[in-house]
């Protein structure tokens, strides 16, 4: 019988890859509200005015807010407070008629002094003096807000005089991006638990924690769909129990293990045989005071053409250089689809 | 058959928080009943003096100002 070329070979391995990629669109999902056009925010009025103390009224630049537009309507406003003082600022919003639509109080302050801690000292200057307020306009038109201070005064209780500056801003279109985000992270969550279900998963056909390789391969015997099969093992080795526990010091960080694999048809015919390579790796214990233990972590791919009875044997030594084996992970899985190219062994 | 339910999800996430995000449908609008949303006062929050009603503001009489308060160096920490 011929032997394939070479770049038959490249399209058999090519086509026996278990990639399946249309899941990663789902990707998209969360991404798909960044794809679309930002919505900046609209500066509808900017301004700085100077408030008397004395209780009389200013009013602002008239502005126009739209009920239709999206988002809230945001009125931002900071006052600058002479030192130790406190505050009481009312505003109004008033519609076209004058009439007030919104009233509010904003009880500001600002202290400043000293501070000592652990033989540490320095000044602190610290306030409360701005306000924000979010809302929906019902009615499109002109608008305009009225400021007074209710009151000034300083730490004693006693009014002040002084004129204070104040720096006024509305905008609308003002979008909670705060839940944007957290909407984001949510979704891709969902979506992440969506890819997990495929790539991850498979079908389990066999698996559990075994002492003894050799005697789980008779376990593997069974049907196997036209497909990729996985097998996943992760072993844990620990020193010899005879062996003097400062033995490990000298013994190496990698060891190598030997894997026999024989893959066997239904006839009992051995269609393949491989040698592979382990490596066990020295990890430490939890607690510092127990000797560390060599783990060993593999996945092995094949790609069954065809529907067919077949048997995996794998075994390895027990135990190898001063280390024995404690236990083996092993999972075996068919139905494999991935989102990268695998290592696969055809079983031809 | 839990896989189309996780897309299912996925997408009404994203399509009502990324609505909710926009539209905001819980913030106040003026001249329905009760207040907008009133945020502590350091992080910017004020009292409402009064409240929709009927379509209306109706302003109420402010309540006593207890004047200086002030926070003291332990909340500059």
């Amino acid at each position: 019988m011929a032997q394939p070329s070479g770049v038959h070979r490249l399209f058999q391995s090519i086509r026996q890859q278990p990639l399946l990629l249309w899941p990663l669109l789902s990707l998209m999902i969360p991404l798909w509200p960044g794809c679309t056009a930002p919505m900046p925010k609209r500066e509808l009025l900017a301004q700085e005015l100077i408030l008397q103390s004395n209780g009389e009224v200013i009013f602002s630049q008239p502005f126009v807010l739209d009920a239709e537009a999206v988002g809230a309507t945001r009125l931002f406003a900071s006052v600058g407070l002479p030192v130790n003082s406190a505050i009481s600022l009312t505003t109004e919003l008033l519609n076209a008629s004058d009439q007030v639509v919104l009233a509010f109080d904003k009880e500001g302050w600002r202290e400043r002094g000293t501070w000592q801690e652990d033989g540490q000292s320095g000044i602190y200057d610290e306030s409360d003096s701005y306000y924000e307020v979010l809302f929906k306009p019902n009615q499109s038109g002109q608008y305009r807000l009225r400021f007074a201070v209710d009151g000034l005064e300083d730490q004693a209780g006693q009014a002040l005089v002084a004129q204070l500056p104040l720096r006024v801003d509305v905008q609308d279109r003002r979008v909670d991006h705060g839940l944007a985000i957290w909407t984001f992270w949510i979704s891709l969550g969902i979506v992440l638990m969506f890819l997990n279900s495929i790539y991850c998963q498979g079908r389990r056909r066999y698996g559990g924690r075994i002492d003894d390789l050799l005697e789980t391969s008779a376990f593997t015997r069974m049907n196997y769909e036209k497909g990729v099969i996985m097998i996943k093992m992760k072993g844990r080795f620990e020193l010899l129990s005879y062996i003097n526990s400062d033995a490990y010091k000298k013994t190496s960080s990698s060891i190598k293990l030997p894997l026999s694999l024989e893959i066997i048809d239904g006839n009992g015919l051995v269609l393949q045989s491989e040698k592979i390579t382990l490596y066990l790796n020295k990890k430490s214990a939890n607690d510092e005071d127990d000797p560390p233990y060599w783990q060993f972590k593999k996945r092995l791919f094949f790609y069954n053409p065809r529907l067919r009875s077949l048997r995996f044997r794998l075994s390895i030594p027990e135990q190898i250089d001063c280390v024995e084996q404690e236990w083996i992970d092993f999972d075996l899985r068919d139905r494999i689809v991935s989102m990268r190219p695998l290592n696969i062994r055809r079983i031809d | 058959m839990h896989r189309p339910l996780l897309l299912v999800l996925s997408i009404s996430v994203i399509l009502l928080g990324t609505n909710d995000s926009i539209h905001r449908p819980t913030i106040y609008r003026l001249g329905n009943d009760g207040t907008p949303y009133s945020q502590p006062s350091s992080a910017g929050g004020v009292i409402y003096r009064g409240s929709g009603s009927g379509g209306q503001w109706r302003t109420s009489s402010r309540g006593g100002w207890s004047g200086f308060q002030g926070r003291g160096p332990s909340g500059v920490k």
